[in-house]
């Protein structure tokens, strides 16, 4: 399905104009380099520096993309756009007199449904220019969406594989990444999951990583990707029989120049960031980093954390401790705690973000609601806050 | 003659808001209900009025022992004189649904929504 572009006026005010040729969007890591104190931290640069476990608001370079809660006050979520500059949040739409209610708002996208284009209201990722969703085609494929930066058209992009939604009504949010012109991605349906990638737009892909062909089940997940070590990350976990003591697993790497796969760090099933050939994870040891090269570890805190959501910016590790209240816990590079965000918002599904702005939905008064964290404040006065439309 | 005229445009204006609103919303009564627990997503909707095309989905989300979170979805959709859409998954090994929601539609535009249901 594609949507007409109805306005022809582009002389018409817009809420944000896109500069798509000066930049190279990466939504992956940055380069890093080692200080002479030792810690080692991400560079800075005019790259777009974003690090989220859960890729569900996307950042372009005037903002962040975002889909609406689905609630009682909200059946169909909207596409909304965050203006770094002005704060503003607004639904993706720019159509004159649009009140944004209704379905003719290029701001509503049409959700997941039974022999129709549909899209998945989460993942979202701004690459090279574009916007990107995921759902299923009208054929029933679980296929990457193209949405134009501005919502005013949207289209299939790539189809991935055949999907079972249209005879289980079934749907599960996907691992999946746009890296370096692929779509990196695991079909979680499947008994004995692979990683796969495929080139944006293109009709067949490749399998990257299958486990042993006598095991009974693969499990992928956690797939990001380093620009700085040309590396897609992944963590995998691969069954000999149905019982969990018969498996192994770990942290995996797939070097995009060799082509190949190998472990990185055998058991690390928590979640994980890897920046400057370092792999910075929370356990039950505490806050820890792992050399690549050297195969070794460094605690650098000391305080037990089972599996944190992990973010890195430029001058933290933060570690939301999700499993536990939903703390948010920061730390410099040396492994000081700098900071301690609680209070009556707390994540309950932590996303990441960047060195100025965290996401996560958080519960409060028994509603769910998207909230955002302005790391740019005191850390004494770090606090979640509602992100609403303004 | 003034009168009837006057009780004819009446009886047309009303005759046009009744269709009109009957054209243009769902009347038929309806319930819906979200059973969310770390076992078991379950939503069932009900709508009176047969003829029409209704579907459930519940909106749920899992979490497993290596903290990943993921959000799904189940649906069912009925045609014809079925009148109710109900749909039931049990968490697989290793997973536990934390929270749900359910949603009822009809002919394709959402009427009714259960509550939210965090699971303790």
């Amino acid at each position: 399905m594609r949507r007409n572009n109805n306005y022809g006026h582009l002389g018409v005010k817009l809420f944000f104009v896109l500069a798509i040729g000066a930049f190279l969007l990466s939504a992956c890591g940055k380069a890093g380099e080692d200080n002479p104190a030792g810690a080692s931290a991400p560079t800075e640069s005019d790259a777009i520096e974003s690090d989220f476990e859960y890729p569900f608001v996307a950042e372009s370079e005037n903002g962040f993309y975002f889909w609406e809660h689905r609630s009682e006050e909200r059946y169909v979520p909207r596409l909304m756009f965050l203006d770094k500059e002005s704060g503003k949040v607004v639904p993706l739409c720019n159509k004159p007199d649009c009140m944004h209610e209704g379905k003719e708002c290029n701001a509503r996208f049409p959700d997941l449904d039974f022999g129709e284009d549909g899209i998945d209201k989460h993942y979202l990722q701004y690459y090279e220019g574009s916007l990107y969703a995921v759902g299923v085609s009208s054929d029933n494929y679980v296929s990457l969406f193209r949405i134009e930066p501005d919502g005013s058209e949207w289209e299939i992009s790539t189809k991935l594989y055949r999907a079972d939604y249209a005879a289980t009504g079934q749907w599960r949010t996907l691992d999946i990444w746009i890296n370096d012109g692929y779509v990196y991605f695991s079909d979680a349906k499947q008994k004995k999951a692979k990683l796969e990638r495929m080139p944006i737009g293109g009709r067949s892909g490749e399998v990257l990583f299958e486990g042993d062909s006598d095991a009974v089940e693969v499990q992928i997940f956690r797939i990001e990707c380093s620009q700085e070590e040309q590396c897609v990350f992944f963590q995998a976990r691969i069954f000999e029989d149905e019982s969990i003591e018969h498996s192994v697993g770990g942290l995996y790497q797939y070097d995009i120049f060799s082509g190949e796969c190998s472990l990185v760090k055998i058991d690390l099933s928590g979640p994980y960031t890897v920046r400057n050939g370092k792999v910075y994870y929370g356990s039950m040891e505490g806050l820890c980093r792992y050399s690549i090269q050297d195969r070794t570890v460094e605690v650098l805190s000391d305080q037990p954390i089972e599996v944190p959501n992990i973010t890195l910016t430029r001058d933290y590790i933060i570690l939301c401790d999700q499993m536990e209240g939903g703390d948010l816990i920061i730390y410099d590079y040396e492994g000081t705690q700098a900071a301690k965000v609680s209070g009556e918002l707390r994540p309950t599904w932590y996303f990441g973000g960047n060195s100025e702005m965290l996401f996560a939905e958080c519960v409060y008064d028994n509603k769910t609601r998207l909230c955002y964290l302005d790391l740019t404040r005191p850390l004494d006065e770090l606090q979640w806050e509602e992100l609403q439309a303004d | 003659m003034k009168r009837i005229k006057k009780m004819a445009l009446g009886m047309a204006l009303a005759i046009g808001l009744f269709t009109g609103s009957a054209g243009s919303c769902y009347a038929a009564s309806s319930s819906i209900v979200a059973e969310i627990t770390a076992s078991r997503a379950y939503g069932k909707f009900v709508y009176a009025e047969a003829g029409h095309e209704i579907k459930v989905t519940v909106y749920y989300k899992e979490r497993d022992a290596r903290g990943s979170v993921t959000a799904n979805t189940i649906s069912d959709v009925q045609h014809g004189t079925v009148t109710a859409a109900v749909v039931s998954r049990n968490s697989p090994s290793g997973y536990q649904y934390t929270w749900g929601q359910a949603f009822g539609y009809v002919d394709g535009d959402t009427v009714a929504s259960s509550g939210a249901v965090t699971v303790q």
